[in-house]
């Protein structure tokens, strides 16, 4: 039916309700804006002026710096595990098979949660940020954060990079959810590949390596963007990854010999 | 006569090299309440997930209502409700929004929800957490969630499996009930024949992945009274076995002998053959199978 997806989309939606996920999601978004507020609060000396030109964009770019290279895939690897967990954990993925459902339905449905949870990571992640630079200003006036401008559209050009860079990984730690009944495995491969991307930054067949791709389209007219890199191939390399990884575990369900 | 709603041909199953399912041929009827019994992995819930798709077929074919499972899937499964082992429930939910979550994937009305809470008689605990469930009340439930859109066939592996003898029989009088008032189709399982016994129509007996027995309940029953025996209690085993080897066809049981019945005379003859050769007869006496008997004579062939 035409609107199955829709209806089996929103059920997706209702099975993440009392989980971790909502949670975890607030935790991760609030982590780096907290830090960075304990740090500017603390070391005035230092953060004001350097702070002094273009308070709201230094600080935006402070705090996604880390959160695209790290909290973000992290974020991305831990809510995949979460939002698959609800059926292993509940053994209900066999009756999840026996109802009218398509194979792709089933991949699909719960992949817009994990996008759905993922925009929300960023939106609040954001907030959080613009949230932690008003309360820097209630303890030292000095910052300017008040009195300046939000650069709303360069930290939507940014934010949007960001996104498109994760995408490939979101793909692939889902298919590795969907795959592996213990969590340990896709959380595994996840942080490995992770930490191996981070050590191997400076290679220069970085571009085709999906789990980097957020950081480095960050770095894209960042002031902190090192060489030049292609902006157009990390955003088609990461389409490539998110279509590539999203059919391989739509094709595994579908292959699969043992459902639930 | 109305065509089989399952129909298994051929059906052979392996788990890498061993085989699970052996050359199973089912025809489950419209209307029915159908039987599957075995012990404890004799195949039983390997094959309602080959019925329900869960595993991918390996040989044979498997057609529910009349079409191929493999290429009408979702159309079969519209028409179909299941619970497969364990109930399959989200513990950190309500009742409510269990069945709300599969409402929307059977597309069935929201009205269904009090209904088959009633049916199940969860009236009072839609609200309530799953994981505040006695397994009775989760079973219960998942049974609620096989009854939401109303299917013509229920798949119920197991389902008084873990309840306590109310639960018991509250499942059995449903599924007579969901049988007779609703006309469902309703393969059930179990590894207690005493349960299938009250319920079923029509029985399958499956015993290391072969197919033993199918058909009617009567024709079990009729199968019964061909297999009364003669059991015999003597003082030495041994010496009495040669004296009945050759004329007749006996073999010991749990320290007694089993003689097939045949005839009056025939236990008597017997008789007078061991007392005339010093066997002393303690016990003579012609036993009647019951089901239980037949269940596991035909498992311990």
């Amino acid at each position: 039916m035409k609107n199955s997806f829709l209806l089996n989309t929103r059920a997706e939606f209702l099975k993440t309700k009392g989980t971790a996920a909502p949670w975890l999601t607030l935790l991760a978004a609030a982590f780096l804006p907290a830090i960075n507020a304990l740090i500017l609060i603390n070391r005035p000396d230092i953060f004001v002026n350097k702070l002094h030109q273009d308070p709201w964009l230094i600080l935006f770019y402070m705090t996604w710096k880390n959160g695209a290279g790290l909290i973000l895939p992290v974020f991305v690897i831990l809510i995949n595990s979460v939002i698959v967990q609800v059926e292993y954990r509940n053994n209900t993925w066999k009756q999840v098979y026996a109802s009218p459902r398509t194979y792709a339905d089933i991949f699909f449905s719960k992949f817009v949660v994990v996008q759905a949870f993922l925009l929300f990571f960023i939106i609040v992640f954001t907030v959080f940020t613009i949230l932690s630079g008003y309360f820097v200003n209630l303890f030292h006036s000095e910052y300017l954060f008040s009195s300046h401008p939000f650069r709303l559209r360069v930290m939507l050009v940014v934010i949007s990079r960001v996104y498109a860079g994760i995408l490939g990984v979101t793909a692939i730690q889902y298919g590795l959810s969907m795959r592996f009944k213990n969590f340990v495995v896709p959380l595994g491969i996840g942080i490995s590949l992770l930490i191996a991307g981070l050590i191997l930054s400076d290679w220069d067949k970085i571009v085709y390596y999906p789990y980097l791709y957020s950081l480095l389209l960050f770095f894209i007219g960042s002031p902190s963007q090192v060489g030049s890199l292609g902006l157009g191939l990390l955003l088609v390399n990461s389409v490539i990854c998110l279509l590539l990884a999203a059919s391989l575990g739509c094709w595994d369900i579908y292959k699969r010999k043992e459902r639930g | 006569m109305l065509s089989p709603v399952v129909q298994m041909d051929h059906v052979t199953h392996r788990f890498g090299k061993q085989i699970v399912l052996d050359d199973i041929s089912l025809d489950i009827p419209a209307g029915s309440v159908y039987g599957f019994l075995g012990p404890n992995g004799a195949g039983k819930t390997t094959t309602l997930r080959l019925v329900l798709g869960l595993l991918q077929k390996q040989n044979g074919s498997i057609s529910l209502f009349g079409q191929e499972l493999r290429t009408q899937r979702i159309a079969a499964l519209r028409r179909t409700g299941s619970l497969v082992e364990q109930p399959s429930l989200y513990l950190h939910l309500t009742a409510k929004e269990n069945l709300e979550i599969f409402r929307l994937s059977y597309q069935s009305d929201r009205k269904r929800i009090g209904e088959v809470l009633a049916i199940t008689g969860l009236g009072d605990a839609g609200n309530k957490k799953v994981k505040a469930f006695s397994l009775g009340m989760k079973q219960r439930l998942a049974v609620a969630i096989a009854l939401l859109h109303d299917p013509e066939l229920l798949i119920l592996d197991e389902p008084t499996n873990g309840l306590d003898p109310n639960g018991i029989i509250e499942t059995r009088d449903l599924i007579k009930q969901l049988n007779i008032e609703q006309g469902k189709t309703i393969l059930v399982s179990s590894h207690l024949l005493s349960e299938i016994e009250k319920m079923a129509t029509d029985v399958a007996i499956i015993h290391k992945g072969k197919l033993l027995f199918q058909g009617a309940l009567p024709g079990l029953q009729k199968a019964r009274s061909g297999r009364s025996f003669i059991e015999i209690d003597v003082d030495d085993m041994d010496k009495a076995m040669r004296v009945l080897t050759g004329k007749f066809i006996s073999r010991a049981v749990n320290g007694k002998i089993n003689i097939g019945f045949e005839s009056r005379e025939q236990v008597a003859l017997i008789n007078t053959m061991l007392v005339q050769e010093g066997v002393k007869v303690s016990q003579l006496s012609v036993r009647h199978d019951d089901l239980e008997n037949l269940f596991i004579q035909i498992i311990s062939d």
